[in-house]
């Protein structure tokens, strides 16, 4: 889970989430957001990256949220 | 430089040595006065700087078995010939006996005596080495056997000379890994930019840095069924409790630890704080689910999408982390979670 996917490709992390709106002071959450907005952002981001898994990958692949 | 001839003791494995193949890969320390098979063409590409004292040669396996012992029984036996310059190799692309090059000339320099070896750079002995041992590059095969031993010469006569060495790309030795300070007329940034330009326009350019190469990491089978599999959160976002007992330091960390979500529906402040020293660590402080989603994985076992979130949270801190403490720690939780079980694992980076 990252902001900075070109960094996460660089060293070769196979599967990277974008979390885009995530930032790397807080990658699963966004503190701009109501906080029951957050709430429901951070569980959209936890199945981004539970999709990320089960997805067949063959060199680092990134996922956008 | 004209003077005295070099004494020059020149390390071959068996093979070389003219003494069998693989067979005899176990031959025996030996001692031979004078050049003995490619030492011929040393000699010659020495010429009146210097002569071969002796050879020295053993079988490969035999080195690899107890590489330091042997090297060191080496230069025992071949001090009393006070060498002034040992010459190891050139070992190719043969691993063993690159291995036993690195081991010799090791031990050649902490005997105080000037040691050169040729090897090929993806030899296993070039990294063996390491920043004691000057390696100068050459082909895979024999093919290049002059030009090594040319190479090896070049470098090894200024050794033993006493000459200063320079750096690897002018001297023409593997890089070693210390680095030189040097004078620059142009600011840095300015030679960052220069670079970034050429680098842009497709030009050559020089990287003031090392980058370190990284292993490539096969990319491991999608998890098949999520809702049988159980979840593990591992971070380098420097999570710890709030008296952070495992004393992880927030930049330079090399330790990691092992602290529980057990019990918990979410994380409420205060469960972790961030001692990370290279982020505003004011946000998950606030709300540690900002980095764990503790929350979100705990609702998401609740509605069946995964079998469970995994109790156990591996934590460490990233910030100017050294490669190599980072890989050891990413092999120590590997085998850590894949002992445990788990099916996925999701590393929120900071």
């Amino acid at each position: 889970m990252t902001c900075l996917p070109d960094v996460a490709k660089d060293i070769g992390a196979n599967r990277i989430v974008n979390t885009r709106d995530g930032h790397f002071h807080h990658p699963f959450g966004d503190p701009s957001r109501e906080p029951g907005e957050e709430r429901e952002w951070r569980y959209g981001a936890a199945r981004a990256a539970l999709a990320a898994l089960t997805r067949d990958v063959d060199e680092p692949t990134v996922f956008d949220y | 430089m004209a003077g005295k001839k070099i004494r020059v003791v020149h390390y071959i494995n068996q093979f070389f040595a003219g003494a069998g193949g693989e067979e005899m890969s176990d031959h025996p320390l030996t001692l031979r006065e004078g050049p003995v098979g490619p030492g011929l063409l040393l000699e010659k590409i020495l010429g009146d700087n210097g002569e071969i004292a002796a050879t020295v040669f053993a079988g490969d396996g035999l080195f690899a078995e107890s590489a330091e012992s042997l090297a060191g029984e080496a230069i025992e036996r071949i001090r009393a010939l006070s060498p002034g310059l040992i010459l190891a190799g050139p070992a190719f692309n043969a691993g063993r006996y690159g291995l036993a090059c690195a081991a010799f000339c090791r031990a050649a320099k902490e005997a105080g005596i000037p040691a050169v070896t040729a090897m090929h750079p993806e030899n296993p002995g070039v990294r063996a080495g390491g920043k004691s041992v000057y390696t100068v590059p050459c082909a895979e095969t024999a093919a290049g056997m002059e030009a090594a031993l040319e190479g090896a010469v070049r470098l090894g006569l200024r050794l033993a000379r006493g000459e200063p060495i320079g750096a690897a790309a002018d001297e023409g030795y593997l890089p070693r890994g210390p680095r030189y300070n040097e004078i620059s007329e142009i600011p840095t940034s300015q030679r960052a930019v220069d670079m970034v330009l050429k680098k842009i326009r497709g030009e050559p350019y020089e990287n003031e840095l090392e980058v370190p190469a990284l292993d490539p990491v096969a990319p491991p089978a999608p998890i098949g069924k999520l809702e049988t599999a159980v979840i593990a959160v591992v971070s380098e976002g420097g999570m710890v409790p709030p008296d952070n007992p495992d004393r992880i330091p927030g930049s330079r960390a090399s330790n990691w630890a092992k602290y529980s979500f057990k019990g918990r529906e979410a994380l409420p402040k205060g469960a972790f704080i961030s001692i990370h020293g290279g982020f505003n660590t004011v946000f998950v402080n606030e709300e540690p689910d900002r980095m764990l989603a503790v929350d979100a994985l705990r609702r998401l076992a609740r509605e069946g999408e995964i079998a469970g979130l995994h109790d156990d949270f591996l934590s460490t801190c990233g910030n100017g982390g050294a490669f190599g403490a980072m890989e050891d720690i990413g092999r120590e939780w590997a085998n850590e979670i894949k002992a445990a079980g788990v099916g996925g694992v999701i590393l929120p980076a900071t």
